[in-house]
């Protein structure tokens, strides 16, 4: 799965990170889900829950928070939700899935009909802390 | 907050031996498909791969006849194999639909795209890029530390002038370029300007190619393209590229 490939950029980025820091292990690394991208939580923690095995995550808590997905217009200044902009297909939601800008070759705003907007939160995956014991 | 795919994507480039981003600043001198071409020619000598970063004007996937499925998933994103060369577009997913994206989404496609997508054991990898010095070209530089830059253009004053400034920002960073194209030559010794400009910034000048004016009715099939006095010249092209 390709959730996976995201479990090992987050698990490198995150003991790259602790590194920097001068953590001797991690304990907790909470990372946000966008609504848009439609991440797998348990395919992600599956993930990280094999590949910090021997690293300075072995210990770490993995916590997982998942943000709605909000679009802004950018002609119009319009704010609008994903459950708003209404997208059932399978293969359009994969698509947006594997690379989340291409909901722009899908939506427009749906009060001026404008391609320009922007997503404001829950876009994908990112690490929004990480915490540790110190050196 | 921590973007998870930086450091990924970096490590992605850094372990490929041959990156060739296929610039030149101007738009319509060929890139796409000189960058196909070259990566179909040098799949006979090594494990190559073909990037295409041109997300608003993707077109590569047309001339290597791509599949309209999504590329497999195993642990990652695996390219499509087509001709020996594995290929990855954005097109895949725009299912092709116009991609009106300013830069910042661009920037966020191109780590995406990167992040997932498994190279492998893939030894060099062909980008082919947009026109221009805006968010592409930033993020190429800022990601790729290792890349061979491709030069094309054509012997056009208007191409010749962007493709120095092109020239200049690559040897300011001190960049390592493999050499110039001049593309769609209408004469067989191409424009002495041409070879005047990749001497004055101490660059190769690999090749003039003609124009060759039936080489559109062979697009669209990576087969046919291969069988193009085109595709012969880049392939004489490629190895002189020292790989």
């Amino acid at each position: 799965m390709h959730e996976w490939s995201l479990a090992e950029a987050v698990l490198k980025s995150s003991v790259k990170e602790a590194k920097k820091r001068n953590l001797r292990k991690l304990l907790e690394v909470k990372i946000v889900l966008g609504e848009l991208q439609g991440i797998e939580e348990e395919i992600v923690k599956f993930g990280l829950d094999s590949l910090k095995k021997g690293t300075i995550a072995e210990e770490a808590d993995f916590i997982f928070i998942n943000e709605k997905a909000t679009f802004k217009c950018r002609n119009c200044q319009n704010r609008w939700t994903l459950k708003e902009a209404n997208i059932n297909e399978h293969t359009i939601k994969e698509s947006i899935h594997f690379v989340p800008e291409v909901v722009h070759s899908f939506i427009r705003c749906p009060r001026c009909g404008s391609p320009d907007f922007e997503v404001v939160r829950g876009r994908g995956i990112y690490i929004k802390e990480i915490t540790g014991e110190d050196l | 907050m921590i973007d998870p795919r930086e450091v990924v994507s970096r490590e992605k480039f850094a372990a490929i031996k041959y990156i060739i981003p296929v610039v030149s600043g101007k738009g319509g001198v060929g890139k796409s498909v000189v960058s196909t071409a070259l990566s179909l020619a040098l799949a006979d000598r090594c494990k190559t791969g073909l990037l295409d970063l041109d997300f608003w004007g993707a077109s590569a996937h047309i001339l290597l006849n791509a599949s309209n499925e999504f590329p497999e998933e195993e642990k990652g994103i695996l390219p499509e194999e087509i001709g020996g060369v594995k290929f990855m577009s954005v097109a895949y997913y725009t299912q092709d639909n116009p991609l009106p994206i300013r830069g910042r989404e661009y920037s966020d496609a191109f780590l995406e795209l990167m992040a997932v997508t498994r190279w492998d054991d893939t030894e060099c990898l062909v980008i082919d890029m947009p026109p221009g010095m805006a968010d592409p070209f930033l993020d190429l530089l800022q990601y790729v530390k290792n890349g061979n830059f491709l030069i094309i253009t054509t012997s056009s004053i208007l191409s010749s002038n962007i493709v120095s400034k092109t020239l200049k920002i690559l040897k300011e960073l001190d960049l390592k370029i493999f050499g110039l194209i001049e593309n769609m030559c209408l004469t067989e010794d191409g424009n002495s300007r041409i070879r005047e400009l990749a001497n004055s910034f101490n660059v190769k000048h690999l090749g003039n190619i003609p124009y060759y004016q039936d080489l559109d009715i062979n697009l669209g099939s990576w087969q046919d393209f291969l069988s193009t006095d085109f595709f012969q010249k880049i392939k004489e092209i490629s190895t002189r590229l020292e790989l």
